[in-house]
């Protein structure tokens, strides 16, 4: 992850790397709750393999949205994952600061181009947030002994 | 090559028949796509940003921009490395060749073996409710990026050490072929890619 005060990455729901989907997703939305109520489960009954890490769940705000489906957990309580369009989340828009200033000194960003627009699939269609503010856990690494 | 291309997506369509117009012929030749109509090609890049990629690079190397991207292989013959093995115990140099050998092998799965074991643990914390063999897989993914084991997607920060280089070097080249306007990159970010 990024080194600094808080490390976040993204990972693409709609665009995933090494793993590959097996068989279509029917909706990135009902899969980011499933994936983000297994990660709520491990976390409260395995915490320490999270550590501090947090995650948020995005969507873009052009997709359609559909129905959220509620659900019961914790007895009666019902409870739906939260997923956010990521164009209208203060976060998403403050880690692309940088990169949205580079490209306006350079006359990229011209007129017309929108930031953040909607109606937008691909990488940031559907995706999740992970940060932390813990150090990185380094590998053990094995001292060779002086055989000299 | 494939790994690295494989790590870099559009966050744009590149249905664009512009963007197919662009790609010299060629190149298109060079991966059997010379006779593909600019509608198929596009959708063809699109489904796979990866081979996008390629073409890139295939046309910045075909008019002498750059060089072509290239590998080193040390090569190390059997029989020689054989005979420096089976003297190990007299040799100071065989020893300490097997040990660098054997600590770097210990290093490098290192996390593999703490992977397999992560593996199991959110697979048994899993097994007892219902999810998709898909998802289940993806915690465990995500799991891995949180722990800093697997990489992820960042945008640009030159506060990390970051120069834009990718970002700058795909707005320039789409600057330099007329490509920069609304009714293409109707979005920012044009996209995002992974950090090394």
């Amino acid at each position: 992850m990024n080194e600094g005060i808080e490390k976040f990455v993204y990972y693409s729901l709609e665009r995933p790397t090494l793993v590959a989907p097996v068989g279509e997703v029917q909706s990135f939305r009902s899969f980011a709750r499933e994936v983000d109520d297994a990660l709520r489960y491990i976390f409260t009954t395995k915490s320490d393999l999270l550590d501090s890490a947090k995650w948020g769940f995005f969507v873009s705000a052009g997709k359609p949205q559909g129905p959220l489906i509620a659900r019961k957990r914790n007895g009666n309580r019902r409870e739906v994952a939260d997923i956010l369009p990521y164009q209208e989340a203060p976060e998403i828009q403050n880690d692309y600061k940088p990169q949205m200033g580079n490209a306006r000194k350079r006359q990229w960003l011209i007129s017309g181009i929108q930031i953040f627009a909607k109606n937008k699939w691909g990488f940031m269609g559907a995706f999740v947030r992970l940060s932390s503010s813990a150090p990185r856990i380094k590998p053990i690494r094995p001292t060779l002994p002086d055989h000299r | 090559m494939a790994a690295g291309a494989r790590s870099i997506f559009f966050t744009t369509s590149l249905s664009n028949p512009r963007i197919a117009q662009q790609i010299p012929k060629a190149v298109l030749k060079m991966h059997g796509l010379d006779n593909t109509t600019v509608k198929s090609l596009g959708k063809k890049i699109d489904s796979d940003h990866s081979l996008f990629f390629r073409l890139m690079a295939d046309a910045a190397a075909d008019q002498g921009k750059c060089r072509p991207w290239n590998a080193s292989l040390l090569l190390v013959s059997v029989e020689g490395l054989s005979r420096l093995i089976a003297n190990f115990r007299e040799s100071i140099e065989a020893k300490a060749l097997l040990l660098a050998v054997l600590s770097e092998f210990f290093q490098q799965s290192c996390n593999t073996r703490s992977d397999y074991f992560r593996q199991m643990v959110v697979s048994d914390r899993l097994s007892s409710r219902q999810i998709s063999g898909y998802a289940a897989r993806t915690v465990h993914h995500l799991i891995e990026i949180m722990r800093g084991e697997f990489p992820g997607f960042v945008p640009h920060n030159p506060t990390m050490g970051d120069d834009f280089g990718p970002f700058n070097a795909v707005y320039e080249y789409l600057q330099e072929h007329d490509l920069i306007s609304a009714r293409f990159t109707d979005s920012f970010p044009l996209f995002c890619d992974l950090p090394i």
